[in-house]
């Protein structure tokens, strides 16, 4: 048995600039993720704090909030699409 | 009266109240399955928050989490990145699991299996791993409500029974009220534990301390790395902690009751909205830890699980009955809100799938809805006996049952996406995936690769027999995935 065909895709190629929005989705898509996972061994760190933060917590809770900003972002940019 | 009398009276009140409040909410609605197992469809953007929130914010979560902030520092951040990184891929991932839900009438994470891979048998292989995984967890809320009694009741009473009969209480709540009470109960659940996380992450270091920040310079004169992550492959260090986000992050919306609260939503819309909102719950994660900082401080030297009571302990050593009932009653809440979508979809799961799909039971839906709560009840007193005899290391059975259920992942994105698995490539995946799990944990040394979770490599496993399976299946029959595809 083989699964059914399931797409719900919004852009069958299309023109240059629907495909530059595409990417600019998906890479506002990757950054948070990755900033959270990958990119900790690098900001793993006492110093310099931020509002007495050591430099590890505070770079969790920044990128934690701002996350937000960049799925908001993509909500809007899909909206316009 | 006494002191235990005032903490476990406000307790007992605030349990009872939040539960009639709940089924006053809920007891004009004629109950099909559709409305006692999903809500009817019908929840925006805002309930749905409050159910999500409701469900995945446990009594575990905010113990837990200030339980390894006292015992081990920065590894327990990881609870704060995975929420992120979940709701990142929930944006993208949850509307398409919606919209099949809806097209097809899906009711359980198994049905989304069953319609996609057009295979009853992989949604009942799908139920069963669900089920399995699921009653620890409903198992571990008991755990975290005994310690909140009996920290409430100054250990002087016999908290197993208090357990019961709150469990018992919950349980005919659900018989009667369904996921839409769940979603009601989460608003006062939400607003509690705020309330209690704030007192104890804000209030608590500012008394003792004058400041948050305080706490963190005091931690770091006595715990230099607290921190800070050990380097690379080090136990619970930097790689430990990349591979656990990932995983548990992937893992995230694979529980049965996180499908029940995604296809409960009113449109794809709405749990974008909530993807992009969700995160902001996660800031009381942080105040939990500060709460557990704050403890290290003032009741240094509980080992192992007794630091998960270490900030209850430090509320009740410094502050009145009063105070201690309310922020256990918060905890309760937290312990018991969850309960209700765990055995709603662990209910759903057995009828829906299981009887029904394979058996045949009953097709009336009035039938369908009164079986459902029967085995509501079914699974409670299950989830009781496992708790009353329960094996000793229930932390690292929930840690296998994350493990479990993220090994629906694969299964879930093949589905939806223009590459096609086959049942028996998925199926196969999924039960490999487990086999990997608990071979390693009967191997004893779960953690012993270089620091990667063990989870991961299972998923590795999984994802690669899906792969080489599902190929076969089209090597031998061709003809037939082309008149699908046609």
């Amino acid at each position: 048995m083989r699964a059914a065909p399931f797409r719900e895709r919004r852009f069958h190629g299309g023109g240059r600039s629907i495909r530059c929005m595409k990417a600019l989705r998906v890479a506002l898509a990757l950054i948070p993720p990755i900033m959270l996972t990958f990119a900790i061994p690098f900001v793993n760190r006492v110093e310099p704090r931020l509002l007495g933060l050591p430099f590890l917590l505070a770079w969790i809770i920044v990128w934690m909030l701002i996350g937000p900003a960049f799925y908001w972002a993509i909500y809007r940019l899909e909206r316009r699409a | 009266m006494s002191a235990p009398t005032v903490a476990l009276l406000i307790v007992a009140g605030v349990v009872i109240a939040t539960i009639v409040f709940g089924s006053v909410a809920v007891r004009r609605l004629d109950m099909n399955p559709e409305q006692y197992i999903v809500g009817g469809r019908s929840f925006g953007a805002l309930f749905l928050w409050v159910l999500l929130a409701g469900e995945i914010y446990t009594s575990f979560t905010f113990l837990g989490a200030a339980g390894w902030a006292y015992g081990r520092g920065a590894p327990a951040f990881y609870i704060l990145c995975y929420g992120a990184v979940a709701y990142g891929i929930s944006y993208f991932l949850a509307p398409l699991i919606w919209k099949v839900g809806k097209d097809h009438g899906l009711l359980t994470a198994p049905d989304f299996f069953a319609d996609r891979y057009r295979s009853k048998a992989l949604g009942v292989i799908v139920a069963v791993v669900g089920f399995v995984f699921l009653i620890p967890y409903v198992t571990l809320q008991l755990t975290g409500l005994q310690i909140l009694l009996t920290i409430a009741g100054y250990g002087t009473v016999d908290a197993r029974l208090a357990v019961g009969i709150a469990f018992l209480a919950v349980t005919l709540f659900v018989f009667a009220s369904g996921l839409r009470g769940t979603a009601w109960v989460s608003i006062v659940k939400d607003a509690l534990v705020l309330g209690a996380v704030i007192f104890a992450g804000i209030a608590l270091p500012i008394r003792f301390f004058g400041s948050p920040a305080a706490v963190v310079s005091r931690v770091l004169d006595s715990h230099p790395h607290w921190f800070t992550l050990a380097a690379g492959a080090a136990p619970y260090g930097e790689l430990w902690f990349v591979t656990t986000v990932i995983l548990t992050a992937l893992g995230f919306y694979m529980w049965p009751q996180s499908f029940g609260a995604i296809y409960s939503a009113k449109s794809a819309d709405a749990l974008r909205r909530n993807a992009i909102f969700l995160p902001f719950y996660q800031l009381m994660l942080l105040l939990v830890y500060f709460a557990g900082f704050t403890a290290l401080l003032l009741v240094p030297g509980l080992k192992s699980s007794a630091a998960d009571q270490s900030f209850m302990l430090v509320i009740q050593r410094y502050y009145s009955p009063a105070v201690l009932g309310l922020i256990a009653a918060a905890g309760c809440l937290a312990a018991l809100v969850p309960v209700t979508g765990q055995l709603i979809a662990a209910a759903s799961l057995i009828t829906k799938n299981v009887m029904s799909d394979v058996f045949g039971a009953s097709r009336s839906e009035r039938a369908r809805t009164a079986q459902t709560r029967g085995i509501v009840v079914l699974v409670a007193a299950l989830a009781l006996l496992f708790w009353l005899f329960r094996p000793p290391s229930l932390v690292e059975l929930l840690l296998l049952g994350y493990n479990g259920v993220t090994q629906f992942f694969p299964g879930v994105v093949f589905a939806l996406t223009t590459w096609r698995a086959s049942a028996w490539g998925v199926g196969g995946g999924i039960c490999a995936g487990i086999a990997t799990l608990v071979a390693l944990q009967l191997s004893g040394h779960p953690s012993d690769f270089h620091g990667v979770n063990p989870g991961l490599i299972a998923l590795g496993v999984n994802v690669g027999i899906c792969f080489f399976v599902s190929a076969c299946a089209r090597g031998r029959r061709p003809a037939e995935g082309a008149a699908t595809a046609a």
